[in-house]
């Protein structure tokens, strides 16, 4: 004559604290060893619970903080100087080579206007340039945090 | 019940500080949620130097998504969920995929289909005796390292860490069945490698 027992399945619902059917209660009431089994996943479930949480034995935070801090700092000043002086002496090249063909260009416009035109248009291309410069430097810091 | 709208009230409002600059807000991220990681990453990595690394790369990892961050769980769920991952990809470099899928074998014989029983036989000696508080504490430890990661994370997540059934299917991205399943073969190979690991000793 075979024993027949909870399941395993039924044995851990029940330690987990579900309410058994009338058929399993009435089976547990009367079994001493699905108690046993009961009983030992009490204990399993509880002594999980009751484990030392693991610990990394160091200052996560500040590692993590130290890291980002570092590649979020700003730029060495030297490169926010080069970029603009670069631009200046580019400029100052072109004005140079084609300088004939520019005289020719401004020929019977008043002085006044023409440095206002210059003055203009360097603005422009000197805003245009940091902030090509600025999402250049925000890529390349993303790229960084996540590689 | 306005304790999960505050949690996630607070969330929020750390989130946008970090976003703003404040590092100390997202130290204040790390602090809440190293505990969770911490979890995960003893389950996957044996290695001291490499939790080390393996936590820095994942607080990194989030630092950097911070901002794609969209609400739709909590943010220790999403948190959980990088680190979960990271530490996948790193077992699969690795090459220790090959470990993390092992389904222990039962033994169990069942008579039908759903009827909720079994022939098993339960051991002879008392299980309550074996599996007292003492000795199991000592002998869990090991167990639970004898279990596959994803075993173990599983009953840790669950038991220890007190998650939700839904909150682990995000975090693992297993079906809420499979989690069930998965836990139930858990305990059950808990339960023996600690009777077996009895027996040994007393011999």
């Amino acid at each position: 004559m075979t024993t027949k027992h909870l399941s395993d399945e039924i044995l851990q619902l029940l330690a987990s604290g579900d309410k058994p059917s009338e058929k399993d209660q009435l089976h547990l009431h009367n079994c001493p060893v699905c108690q046993d089994q009961v009983e030992a996943y009490k204990l399993l479930i509880n002594a999980i619970a009751d484990q030392p949480t693991p610990s990394l034995q160091f200052d996560l935070t500040a590692a993590v903080l130290e890291k980002i801090t570092s590649k979020t700092a700003p730029a060495p000043s030297h490169s926010g100087i080069l970029l603009p002086l670069s631009f200046l002496v580019a400029a100052v090249a072109l004005v140079y080579v084609f300088r004939n063909e520019l005289a020719v260009l401004f020929d019977g416009i008043a002085v006044m206007t023409i440095s206002l035109i210059s003055v203009s248009v360097c603005t422009l291309l000197l805003f245009f340039c940091m902030d090509i410069f600025s999402t250049y430097r925000k890529k390349i810091h993303d790229l960084d945090l996540y590689s | 019940m306005n304790q999960p709208t505050d949690a996630g009230q607070a969330d929020k409002e750390l989130i946008k500080r970090v976003l703003a600059g404040d590092n100390r807000a997202f130290g204040a991220i790390i602090q809440q949620t190293e505990k969770l990681v911490t979890q995960i990453i003893f389950q996957f990595v044996r290695e001291e130097e490499e939790r080390k690394d393996i936590a820095q790369e994942i607080y990194l990892k989030v630092y950097s998504k911070l901002n794609g961050f969209r609400h739709e769980s909590k943010l220790s769920t999403w948190i959980a969920q990088i680190s979960y991952n990271t530490c996948l990809d790193l077992m699969r470099k690795k090459n220790r995929m090959k470990d993390l899928a092992i389904i222990l074998p039962i033994e169990e014989d069942i008579d039908e289909e759903n009827t909720g029983y079994s022939r098993q036989i339960a051991s002879p000696v008392s299980v309550e005796n074996i599996l007292s508080q003492k000795i199991l504490s000592g002998m869990l430890k090991k167990a639970i390292q004898q279990l596959p990661p994803i075993y173990s994370i599983l009953v840790i997540l669950f038991h220890q860490e007190e998650i939700r059934y839904e909150e682990i299917s995000r975090i693992t991205g297993l079906p809420l069945g499979t989690i069930k399943n998965y836990l139930f073969r858990a305990r059950r190979a808990l339960k023996e490698i600690l009777l077996a690991d009895y027996k040994k000793e007393e011999l």
